[in-house]
């Protein structure tokens, strides 16, 4: 996947009706910005190297992932296995956080997923973060508006 | 207050020494009163050996040395006596023998081992009665003048009462043990000591209380499987050999036991095979071979640095551990080095209550064993639930989420594909939800009422055409297609197929939502119909996409489990809903069969019981 030459939002999100109306909501209200669309965490990985190179103002990641697509299958490695998919969000971004050219990303982890279930989870990533001088994830919970999510980011996009 | 020296003093005396005494040793301490009173140096206890026929010419069997004590310590030359012998005929006679001079009498022959190398010059022997067998007390003196008849007098009062408090010490000998592995067990169970070391507790009190040189203790594993018998521990690992399991049924002591759920009381293996048919009247069937070699490692040095011609018993005993009616192991005991150097009937009972104290303690364990296992599966159980209900809850919600925003957007400028898909999420949400109800239900063990109505053809494919065009809608406008052949619906016609309309409908759904997820993407979903050996009516789902292993078939139907190709490939998904399918399938006396290629072609087939109808 080749990104964007220009500014850029992430949006990593493997429900395409999810991804389909986030992207078409930012586009509307952040018309300066691309948007680029990652379906599953094995796709998002794939992206690290360039996102290195050309990171996104943003990065919306929605928490349950899948690995990969039906027509790409590539099973699980060991590590994702004892993970399990509800981690798949919080993994992609550990992998932003580990290296300093993409630690610096903002996050904001999008999800229907109640926010009690990852809540312990964002402690110590939050914790890390902090220390590393790196912006802190928000959480938001999906909702049929899309506003909140949107002045979530405005911040980094406006 | 009784004479010092006087018979009434020794008879206190010896009272007092038994009353004070609750081991084994108290008999060596009462047989030195004895021999004490009369100034004797060595004093035996000699029982007749179990078996024995003294009604029969000549009689049958032997005198054992039931209890033994020497001025000079524990230096015998014999543990057997014949009935030939002065003691044997006094046995037999029921009369006391004084013998002063044991070069002219019957029944004593000066060169016997004994005599010459202990030089014992003079003795009695008084015949005593146990409570269900004979025996006698012999007395020794070492000393050149004679055993007057006062002293052989007061010897005979002192010998009637020896029975008595043989018992008394031995029944004191068995509070004791009982109360101190009781104690030991309450200590392990307290501190939660590992089992094998409580087991070996156990063992060193009955080892000491019996004197015998093993005891084991054998128990199933409460985390194997039942029927095998592991020693859990030995005082002895020379007998027990390379034999740790038993696995009834098997040849030998411990598995006869096992199997029998009876104690077993043996009184001298060395002669066990000729004793074998009267031993197998009380024990039926029961064998035993020295595989260990316990008859050779008996060989007990009596007299320094010489073994007995004549060896002592080397007496078995076991008893099984029971919890109700189920045994569970055994603790056996086997070859006393000290006298009585045999376990009668009352050692087997006292064997008895310390396995029933086991029992006890081993049901404890068990019971933990159970309720931690139990917990761990319920925990499990528990986890596994939350997590497909965090799933189901996902599932439910987006499908809501994102119709909710369509109809947000308002629908009076969306095409008709559009709209579809708005209807194919409500439905989504909708099956999701049915799921839910579903898999609460049926996890709680409630199985789904069905109202059996008659499936009828132009229904079914007008609900099927139209559940397709709603997955084709959401199938990212047509990326996967869903086509219904609607020929073999035909023989609806023809046949009487009873279904519930809203179950069948989920089941239904659920399978084209396998399909849809799992599909490749420009693949067609495909739907038909058929009859099978005119008695099945089945709808089949074919389509291409994540494979399923041929080995992994018989898994699709199980609760929660999903395959490694499906976890990746979605990242959502609880894996109840063939689960699901199955129950509903059974509820209609139909199938859930799953046919898989190496190739990705999966094909589903809804089975359903149909007859000829009679009406048109």
């Amino acid at each position: 996947m080749a990104l964007p030459k220009v500014s850029f939002a992430l949006i990593v999100e493997d429900d395409p009706e999810q991804s389909k109306f986030i992207a078409d909501a930012v586009r509307e209200r952040f018309p300066r910005y691309e948007v680029t669309v990652v379906e599953a965490e094995l796709e998002f990985r794939d992206l690290l190297p360039e996102l290195k190179q050309n990171p996104p103002a943003v990065a919306v990641i929605d928490v349950i992932l899948a690995w990969t697509t039906p027509d790409g299958l590539r099973l699980r490695p060991d590590i994702v296995r004892a993970g399990e998919a509800p981690k798949a969000g919080l993994r992609c971004e550990e992998l932003l956080r580990e290296d300093p050219l993409t630690a610096r990303i903002p996050v904001v982890l999008y999800s229907v997923t109640n926010e009690s279930h990852c809540r312990e989870a964002l402690y110590p990533v939050n914790a890390a973060r902090q220390a590393g001088g790196y912006p802190e994830v928000a959480f938001l919970s999906k909702e049929p508006e899309v506003k909140p999510l949107l002045d979530a980011i405005f911040k980094w996009l406006a | 207050m009784s004479e010092i020296g006087g018979d009434d003093y020794w008879l206190s005396l010896l009272v007092r020494t038994a009353l004070d005494s609750d081991q084994r040793s108290g008999y060596a301490k009462m047989l030195r009163t004895v021999a004490k009173s009369v100034n004797c140096d060595a004093c035996t206890v000699w029982r007749v050996v179990p078996g024995s026929d003294l009604n029969s010419n000549p009689p049958a069997g032997r005198l054992f040395a039931l209890a033994q004590w020497s001025e000079k310590g524990n230096v015998w030359t014999t543990h057997d006596l014949s009935f030939t012998s002065a003691t044997g005929l006094a046995v037999l006679s029921g009369k006391p023998d004084l013998i002063n001079d044991i070069h002219h009498h019957v029944g004593v022959d000066p060169h016997d081992n004994f005599f010459s190398r202990t030089g014992m010059k003079k003795f009695c022997t008084i015949p005593i009665l146990f409570t269900s067998d004979k025996g006698a007390v012999a007395i020794y003196r070492l000393a050149d003048n004679d055993i007057s008849p006062q002293e052989f007098a007061r010897a005979q009062l002192l010998a009637e009462v020896l029975p008595l408090l043989y018992r008394t010490i031995r029944d004191r000998a068995g509070f004791l043990l009982i109360g101190e592995v009781n104690e030991r067990l309450r200590q392990a169970e307290a501190n939660a000591v590992a089992p094998e070391e409580a087991m070996g507790r156990v063992c060193d009190s009955v080892k000491t209380a019996f004197g015998c040189r093993e005891t084991s203790v054998f128990l199933e594993n409460p985390h194997e499987k039942r029927g095998v018998y592991h020693c859990y521990y030995t005082t002895e690992r020379l007998f027990v050999g390379d034999k740790v399991d038993y696995i009834p049924p098997e040849p030998g002591l411990t598995p006869w036991v096992l199997e029998n759920r009876r104690g077993v009381q043996i009184f001298d293996l060395r002669h066990f095979q000729q004793d074998k048919a009267r031993i197998q009247e009380r024990y039926p069937h029961i064998s035993w071979e020295d595989r260990q070699g316990v008859v050779h490692h008996a060989a007990r040095r009596p007299l320094a640095g010489s073994p007995a011609p004549q060896q002592a018993p080397v007496s078995f005993m076991a008893a099984p551990i029971m919890i109700g009616s189920e045994v569970r192991g055994a603790i056996r005991c086997c070859l006393a080095d000290e006298p009585p150097y045999y376990f009668a009937l009352r050692e087997l009972q006292l064997l008895e209550l310390v396995a029933s104290r086991i029992s006890q303690y081993w049901g404890h364990r068990l019971a933990l064993a159970h309720l931690a296992g139990s917990f761990l599966e319920l925990k499990t159980a528990t986890d596994q639930q939350a997590r497909a209900y965090i799933d189901l809850e996902h599932q439910l919600k987006s499908p809501l989420i994102t119709a909710l925003r369509w109809v947000q957007k308002g629908v009076a400028d969306k095409t008709e594909t559009d709209l579809f898909a708005l209807r194919a999420q409500i439905k989504r949400a909708y099956r999701v939800s049915r799921n839910v109800a579903l898999f609460a239900d049926l996890a709680g063990g409630q199985r789904p009422p069905i109202r059996p109505a008659r499936l009828n053809k132009d229904k079914t494919v007008r609900s099927l055409f139209e559940y397709c065009t709603d997955f084709r809608g959401a199938a990212q406008k047509g990326l996967i297609n869903f086509l219904v052949h609607p020929d073999g619906f035909e023989h609806l016609e023809k046949y009487d197929v009873q279904v519930d309309s809203a179950l069948f409908d989920h089941a239904i759904n659920n399978v084209l939502d396998n399909a849809f997820k799992y599909s490749y993407i420009s693949e067609t979903v495909e739907v038909s119909a058929d009859v099978e050996d005119d008695s099945w009516f089945f709808i089949s789902i074919r389509n291409k996409g994540v494979p399923i292993r041929p080995d992994e078939v018989a898994n699709c139907t199980i609760r929660e489990w999903r395959s490694e190709a499906a976890k990746s490939v979605t990242g959502e998904g609880s894996g109840i809903g063939l689960w699901i399918v199955d129950e509903i399938m059974k509820r209609h006396a139909g199938a859930l069969v799953i046919y898989a290629t190496k190739l990705g072609i999966t094909e589903v087939r809804l089975r359903w019981p149909c007859q000829k109808s009679v009406l048109p």
